[in-house]
């Protein structure tokens, strides 16, 4: 069930927002743990062994804590286990089928099939586990004591599926206390529920399908500034998807009493891929950060282990967003970005910003290029597609001006999608006193999102493949 | 430490080394990699989310059945072939819509279709200047990525035979204008029709109703053009699979009413299908992205394939 689906938003949430609010203080995490229970089960209805892991995987967790904490000379060895097991599971379901079919193309002797889905949100609640059971390990959280309000802690509907990533620290103590349902809170997260709700339906999904419109014509009929069009078109959907995700679990959150970390802070405007990287899926990154980069020595044992830690962080980042070659590659292209700007470029793209936006104006895309096409085959035809020159081509296509019929179509949605990269939109948001602007404002956004998931344009959530 | 420095330092430089290497074999043009438009031997996969350009349920092809369906086509461009080979001596009543000869023979050998059709080679060149093409999203596309010297374009995406009087639509190099406008101020020697993609969620019986009502229309404007019925093209495999209402059991049972309109006059029925299915009769994964519409660079050949069975029947 996405957030942006009539289901969702008019039966899930009225029932089980309506009990949340009726039953006293004390239910309130045992109502958030059925409502987060079933919103799972819902989602696992065909492969009920998902729902049978991610059960387990609490309980694990939460006996490893606790473990952890009794016995603390044996500490090591009970994190072990967690960090095994957690990693078997992500392993086995998530690249099992990308390995054993490699490995059957190159050794034909070799004929295990194997056919896994996808459990949903395996990706992020395998980390948050992760995280917790590192944290009590070292030390800086203490173990959860009720199983409770641990499984509240991992499986809160609203950051379930597709983030952030919440660290236990980070909501330990509303875990905790009695949460008071402020009114006005309330009403605040459910404004940032809508605007996430508003960036997914209205600006992501149009934009995705004209990325899929040049998956419909075959890259090489794009004529290049139609592959620029449509590589642009992608750059803002992936961007309006995640972070609109985003607000909407954040804006769930506040509803629940619950302060989840941002995770999107204008990647558009940054002027490096450093910097890019501190902007973009914030929770992922702290989590490398927290999890591998600094218990690797992060960059205090000198320059080659430093190299090392990084290219560890990216390959990993690459492999974690699905397995394939072209998110090794897409990791690895991060990685030499960011040494080349940690050590030649960096403080020449920060002292003069206008370079920097440019370069980052040509270098996101052409990530997110590799990102997004997962056959290596296909990404060259795109990329000759983008420089024709390079390769002797000629840039244009059969359809004489492909690009102005996709540019006459979909325009509206390409200037949205710049402005709202930008901070313009949110500053002035910000600088609307009279609640009845923002109000009707939001109403607007809510009718329209509805009646275009009513009309069925929206698309599968980009992150569900995880 | 000093040691396991040396590793790391060693296996970074084996990685870099592995990266150039990579990068330079695959920025490197070679011959046969498909970088040429026309080039159909490689299978492409599948844009990473494939949905339906109108909105609809998106099916995203598996690599699996794009592969299947690549050695399915070839097996099926033979069978093709043959029945060209057999046709050269037949006589024309079984032949129209037993299409796909030039077009199949393309796909074998990637080479231009209008050479090597045996009976079709002079009447490759068949005057398309009084042609007119009326049709929904696939003739969209057929207009743009194999315009047809001198036809008319008369397509609009969406286009059904319940809606094709409604409003007017954009003809190139003619402007605005509604069909009964159209039909009204210019003269067609030969008019082809593909729709009904759009309609198969309507009863068959009311929507071939309508599909000859419209017949007749362009009849009464144009009492000597020859109408083409064109046989609506199939879905892919996984779209037949997942769509309860866009599936090739509807499609199929459309076109063959539909092909009960001809009468073989002045009406005729072609079926451009073979060119593209599979094995399992179904569009092939390697001619789609979407599931439904043609890859741009296949248009050119349903366009020849157009053109030569128009010869072919009206050269009788």
């Amino acid at each position: 069930m996405v957030f942006s689906s009539l289901k969702f938003i008019l039966i899930f949430m009225p029932i089980f927002f309506g009990c949340y609010y009726l039953v006293p203080a004390r239910f309130k995490n045992p109502i958030l743990l059925l409502g987060s229970l079933a919103f799972y089960l819902v989602g696992t209805l065909n492969s009920p062994e998902h729902f049978l892991l991610f059960i387990n995987s609490i309980a694990l967790d939460f006996v490893v804590g606790v473990l952890i904490d009794r016995y603390r000379s044996h500490k090591k060895f009970f994190l072990i286990i967690g960090i095994v097991f957690h990693l078997f599971f992500l392993g086995m379901f998530k690249y099992a089928n990308f390995i054993f079919g490699e490995m059957r193309r190159v050794v034909p002797e070799f004929d295990i099939v194997t056919n896994f889905v996808l459990p949903i949100g395996i990706s992020f609640y395998t980390f948050q586990g992760i995280s917790y059971i590192i944290d009590v390990y070292r030390g800086t959280v203490k173990a959860e004591k009720s199983l409770l309000d641990y499984a509240v802690y991992i499986s809160m509907f609203e950051q379930l599926i597709a983030g952030p990533i919440v660290t236990y620290g980070n909501v330990a103590k509303e875990l905790h206390t009695e949460r008071r349902i402020k009114p006005n809170v309330v009403v605040n997260g459910f404004g940032v529920f809508v605007f996430g709700l508003g960036l997914k339906v209205l600006l992501a999904n149009p934009l995705g399908k004209l990325w899929s419109q040049a998956g419909a014509i075959g890259y090489e009929s794009l004529s290049t500034p139609l592959a620029w069009l449509v590589l642009f078109a992608y750059t803002f959907q992936i961007y309006f998807d995640f972070f609109g995700y985003s607000l909407m679990a954040i804006g769930m959150g506040k509803m629940l009493g619950f302060k989840l970390p941002k995770n999107f802070d204008h990647p558009y405007t940054s002027k490096s891929m450093t910097e890019f990287w501190r902007r973009w899926h914030i929770t992922l990154g702290s989590w490398f950060r927290e999890y591998v980069y600094i218990p690797l020595g992060g960059n205090r044992k000198g320059i080659i282990a430093l190299i090392r830690n990084m290219l560890a962080v990216w390959l990993l980042t690459g492999i974690w967003h699905g397995a394939g070659y072209n998110f090794l590659l897409w990791g690895n292209l991060l990685f030499v970005v960011l040494i080349i700007e940690r050590f030649v470029i960096g403080r020449f793209l920060n002292k003069v910003p206008v370079v920097g936006h440019l370069y980052m104006l040509l270098l996101i895309p052409l990530s997110w290029m590799v990102f997004a096409i997962e056959d290596v085959g296909q990404l060259k035809i795109f990329f000759t597609r983008l420089f024709p020159f390079f390769f002797g081509e000629s840039p244009w296509s059969i359809f004489k001006n492909d690009y102005i019929k996709y540019l006459k179509m979909y325009y509206p949605f390409l200037i949205a999608g710049i402005l709202f990269s930008t901070k313009l939109p949110y500053r002035i948001l910000q600088k609307i006193k009279s609640r009845i602007v923002i109000w009707l404002l939001l109403l607007i956004i809510f009718g329209a999102s509805l009646y275009c998931m009513y009309q069925g344009y929206d698309d599968p959530f980009l992150y569900f493949r995880f | 430490m000093k040691k396991s420095n040396l590793i790391t330092l060693i296996s970074l430089i084996v990685l870099i080394v592995v990266d150039v290497v990579f990068l330079c074999i695959w920025l490197i043009p070679s011959d046969d990699d498909g970088l040429a438009g026309g080039n159909v031997s490689y299978v492409p996969s599948v844009p990473a989310n494939p949905s339906y350009p109108s909105g609809n349920t998106g099916n995203p092809e598996n690599s699996t059945d794009t592969s299947d369906v690549s050695e399915a086509v070839s097996t099926d461009v033979s069978d093709v072939i043959d029945a060209s080979d057999a046709e050269t001596s037949s006589d024309e009543s079984d032949s129209p819509d037993n299409g796909g000869n030039n077009g199949g023979n393309d796909i074998d050998t990637n080479t231009q279709p209008s050479g090597d059709g045996g009976n079709y080679d002079g009447s490759a060149t068949a005057d398309m200047n009084d042609a007119l093409f009326i049709g929904d999203s696939r003739s969209v596309g057929l207009m743009e990525y194999a315009p047809i010297d001198g036809a008319d374009y008369y397509v609009t995406v969406g286009m059904s035979v319940y809606n094709i009087y409604d409003k007017p639509a954009d003809v190139p190099g003619i402007g605005k204008v509604t069909l009964i406008d159209l039909l009204n101020s210019h003269s067609y020697g030969k008019i082809y029709i593909m729709l009904g993609i759009n309609e198969v969620g309507y009863p068959f019986g009311s929507t071939v109703k309508e599909y000859s009502a419209l017949i007749d229309l362009i009849k009464t404007y144009q009492p000597d053009a020859v109408v083409f019925v064109q046989a609506n093209l199939h879905v892919s495999q996984s779209r037949h699979n997942t769509d309860k209402v866009v599936n090739n059991t509807n499609i199929n049972e459309l076109n063959s009413r539909l092909s009960a309109l001809a009468d073989n006059e002045s009406i005729f029925y072609i079926d451009a299908n073979p060119i593209f299915d599979d094995d399992a009769g179904a569009l092939a994964g390697v001619c789609t992205g979407d599931g439904t519409h043609l890859y741009a660079k296949y248009y050119a050949q349903w366009s020849e394939w157009i053109i030569s069975q128009t010869a072919m029947i009206l050269g009788e």
